[in-house]
């Protein structure tokens, strides 16, 4: 299980680097900026507008505006258009539609491209609230410059005497209204147009009248090099010591997986006991044990591999993971609950045979005893049946390795979670063979030391059915949660 | 015996398990997702895997349709970055063999065609089997003039794909080629491949978008119509199929619902074609003021593009030339352009500068090599036959005007009216 911790650590190592700093917006894009702050008596709304150069020039063009804070024309055209933009904003409560009201507004022309102007318009707009308290939905709408690129940011606050209960807008802004726009490969402008806040009033709140807020501080864009993702590819190389790490816990994972209940090892022993083999017997026996066994988690990745090249992958990646994970949780309950319950119970099938065929009905890996579970001892050892028991010992892929696999898979890192399985087949292969020798020496101990050790019989087969679930969980969580409205 | 079904058990519950995820897989695939979404969806791959050259690819690809869509060239620039990680990541094999293909994918649309084809031949090397290279290098063999070599390329593409993923390819290469009948005929049937794949979308109003051009260059208006709507259809808002609504309305005469369009198109995205077109419209209309605004927009995009290093050079030295103005710039842009790509449409500006600064002899030079394919584009034609008279040779001026004009008598919003009055002039002076 502990392969999937390092596996996930490596992702959210990679989930924190730092976001780059670099325009992304092409000179022709027009962005917007609306925070939102709503107090017990009136929602204000801090707007920006930051126009590339060829929007500005146009504006210029459409205005006579001239580029230069100090002059003449710039006032009444920030003026005007504030009044102008206005009337595409929409602030609604239920069918109201609450006017906005122009507190102040600046202009300012930072250059852009070569020196080419661009223009930044910021506003502060108010609208009272109807009076009274209870919680209330406000709507908000921005329908300036339909379908123009830009960056589209909706930011909402409570002020004094109002608290938001619900939200589709973050309380946090990411561009320092639309001073800085922090964007890479993976952080594309937002493109929010509308939001809706439900906020609470506390009850006969008098708010003070608030003195007109001051226009945005409006700044001129950071201007950053984008060489941030050569940053990026420095940052993103994972140690090569959690990888280590990572095949080292695959390995040791493999290893108890042999020492739990179920899965080949039982016919190894029995067969071994039962079939008086040799050292030799026990190593070929734990092999084909081992590699059909690594050759079933292949087989089923490989299919979900092959699929995932042929299927759009951002239609099937989330599917896969939520099925997953679903899978994983739900084997991991059923062996949890079997094995808490199952005490006792299971223990009829637990009969020993004359010749030690040891049967052990508690995990789902048992289909090999199962199967073989008529007296094939007391017969000369055949390399033939040794691999077919093998193969139908191994040949079912175990929970335990899919769950390595399917992590790996929900990470989308395939080429790992195949390395991760042979690391882990490794360590199973070393202790089934160790366990396969042990039988041929000293038979007897071995049994008893399987069967009466209380960690061994419960609790570690408790412990991984349970870290199973809910890393199960976990992965179909994760899966869901890009779809979530953000 | 209760036995068996229990060993049974775990191994059908992940079988079926297994089964569900294609199933499922398949069901969500008949969804659209907007391509938001899909850039969405690929920035958490790669963040969850930042060394995942599968998920930088696919992000890279995600980016190259938002910056079609959207029009937004600095889209490229992340796709370039997404790309180019790509191929950092792996070296070899069919993974490397597409980052190379994006990565010339890039090239193609920043009109960097040498890169992109030495590009795109790297990628083939690395996966001969690999389809999308070839139809890249094709792409941009056209761009550069060499319409043999991109003619063997797509003919390796369809034996890689069968005929009909080049069908759309073909159609243009086709109609380059003087055959405009066989080239709607392919791009119908591009269309038709396009909507079975995905009825909504940017590819589907890409390739409507295609048709709608090849019918109006044939002259068919309503069918252009047709073609535009039903690219809104796929994409509403989309500016392409918005221009292409108002070139027709402008064809049709009806001057002011183009003017209309027009101005929506550049709302969405101000392309200096778009801006210069509007400005034609306002000419036709009388409405000087209004145009003179556009063309000094066009001149405005130029500059900055200049600044950006980006893509309009042709356009610009098109534009130029067609309103006289800066004439010895157009000519020199035509010239820089020639260097980048030899290809038809590259001479017949170089023409028009030339004709336009004076120089017919040599203007009907670089026009024979316009022509050497025998398009059936009536602005060519139209190029050719002014050049002609200038010359004095009034037989050839008058075959390629009438044969402009019978293409498509609506071919240009100002030149169309001018071909006829010369033409008319032609057959008076004989």
């Amino acid at each position: 299980m502990k392969a999937r911790v390092v596996v996930a650590i490596m992702a959210m190592l990679a989930l924190t680097t730092a976001a780059a700093h670099a325009h992304p917006l092409g000179n022709f894009s027009i962005s917007h900026y609306a925070g939102l702050e709503i107090n017990a008596a009136e929602v204000t709304v801090r707007y920006v507008i930051d126009m590339a150069e060829i929007p500005t020039f146009q504006e210029l063009q459409d205005t006579g505006l001239v580029a230069d804070v100090g002059h003449a024309s710039v006032k009444p055209w920030s003026a005007g258009k504030a009044r102008a933009l206005a009337e595409r904003l929409r602030l609604e409560i239920g069918d109201r539609r609450l006017p906005l009201e122009v507190v102040s507004h600046e202009t300012i022309f930072p250059p852009g491209a070569g020196g080419l102007p661009t223009l930044k318009l910021g506003v502060v707009y108010r609208a009272a609230l109807p009076a009274g308290d209870g919680p209330l939905e406000v709507r908000y709408r921005d329908e300036n410059f339909p379908e123009r690129a830009g960056w589209k940011e909706i930011v909402a606050r409570a002020g004094a005497g109002a608290s938001l209960v619900a939200s589709t807008a973050p309380a946090t802004d990411r561009s320092r209204e639309l001073s800085d726009y922090p964007t890479d490969l993976i952080n594309s402008p937002p493109q929010d147009l509308e939001a809706r806040v439900t906020f609470s009033r506390a009850p006969g709140a008098v708010v003070a009248t608030t003195p007109s807020p001051a226009p945005p501080a409006l700044r001129p864009n950071a201007q950053v090099a984008p060489n941030a993702f050569a940053d990026l590819v420095a940052r993103s190389q994972p140690g090569v010591g959690l990888v280590a790490l990572a095949l080292l816990t695959a390995a040791v994972l493999g290893a108890f997986h042999a020492l739990e209940p179920g899965h080949g090892k039982t016919v190894v022993a029995a067969y071994l006991v039962g079939s008086r083999g040799t050292a030799r017997h026990a190593l070929v026996l734990g092999l084909v044990v081992t590699a059909s066994h690594t050759a079933g988690v292949y087989l089923l990745g490989g299919i979900t591999f092959y699929a995932s090249q042929h299927v759009v992958p951002e239609r099937l990646y989330p599917w896969l993971s939520l099925v997953s994970g679903l899978m994983i949780a739900g084997v991991g309950l059923a062996l949890f609950l079997r094995r808490f319950g199952g005490r006792g119970a299971e223990h009829g099938h637990d009969h020993h045979h004359g010749h030690h065929h040891h049967h052990d009905h508690h995990g789902p890996h048992d289909h090999g005893d199962g199967v073989h579970d008529h007296d094939h001892g007391h017969q000369p050892v055949s390399l033939r049946a040794l691999v077919a028991l093998g193969v139908s010992g191994g040949i079912i892929p175990c929970p335990a390795a899919l769950v390595v696999l399917l992590t790996a898979l929900s990470m989308h890192r395939v080429g790992f979670g195949l390395v991760l399985i042979v690391a882990f087949s490794i360590g199973l292969a070393a202790v089934l063979v160790a366990i396969g020798i042990l039988m041929v020496y000293a038979g007897r101990l071995m049994t008893r030391f399987r069967d009466d050790g209380p960690w061994i019989r419960r609790w570690l087969p408790l412990t991984s059915s349970a870290v199973m679930t809910l890393l199960g969980l976990g992965i179909a969580v994760q899966a869901v949660a890009p779809w979530m409205p953000r | 015996m209760s036995k068996h079904a229990r060993v049974g058990g775990p191994a059908r519950l992940i079988l079926a398990g297994a089964a569900l995820a294609l199933l499922t897989a398949t069901v969500v695939s008949a969804q659209e997702r907007t391509t938001d979404q899909i850039v969405r969806f690929h920035q958490s791959r790669v963040a969850a895997d930042r060394d995942d050259p599968l998920a930088h690819n696919r992000l890279a690809a995600a980016y190259i349709r938002k910056a079609r869509e959207s029009g937004d060239l600095t889209y490229y620039t992340l796709a370039e970055q997404a790309a180019q990680r790509g191929a950092d990541l792996v070296s070899r094999g069919p993974a490397a063999a597409t980052a190379n293909t994006l990565l010339a994918t890039v090239h193609v649309a920043r009109h960097e065609f040498r890169q992109a084809l030495s590009r795109a031949r790297t990628a083939l090397d690395l996966n001969p089997a690999d389809a999308a290279p070839q139809a890249v290098a094709g792409d941009a063999l056209v761009e550069l003039g060499d319409y043999d070599e991109a003619a063997r390329t797509y003919a390796r593409l369809a034996s890689l794909t069968g005929p009909r993923n080049p069908a759309g390819r073909l159609a243009w290469l086709r109609f380059l080629q003087g055959d405009p009948a066989s080239a709607v005929a392919g791009m119908r049937q591009a269309v038709a491949t396009a909507t079975a794949a995905n009825p909504i979308g940017e590819p589907t109003a890409w390739t409507r978008v295609q048709l709608g051009e090849l019918l109006f260059h044939t002259g068919d208006l309503a069918g252009a119509e047709a073609a535009y709507r039903d690219a809104l259809a796929a994409l509403p808002g989309y500016h392409a199929a918005i221009a292409g609504t108002a070139r027709v309305a402008a064809a049709r005469g009806r001057l002011r619902e183009a003017a209309d369009h027009y101005h929506k198109a550049l709302d969405v995205v101000p392309l200096p074609e778009y801006a210069a077109a509007l400005g034609d419209v306002y000419t036709r209309i009388g409405r000087e003021p209004e145009a003179r605004k556009q063309y000094a927009l066009v001149e405005y995009i130029g500059r900055l593009s200049a600044l950006n290093k980006t893509v309009y050079n042709r356009e610009l030295a098109l534009f130029l030339a067609d309103h006289d103005l800066r004439l010895p710039e157009a000519l020199e842009l035509a010239r820089k352009e020639l260097e980048a790509r030899r290809d038809i449409y590259t001479y017949d500006v170089l023409a028009w500068a030339l004709y336009k600064n004076g120089q017919a002899r040599e203007a009907q030079a670089a026009m024979t090599e316009a022509q050497r394919l025998g398009t059936q584009d009536a602005r060519l034609l139209f190029h050719a036959g002014m050049i002609h008279r200038a010359l004095g040779e009034h037989e050839p001026a008058r075959a390629a005007l009438a044969r402009a004009l019978s293409l498509n008598p609506h071919f240009h919003v100002l030149h169309a009216s001018m071909a006829a009055g010369v033409l008319a002039e032609l057959k008076a002076g004989r």
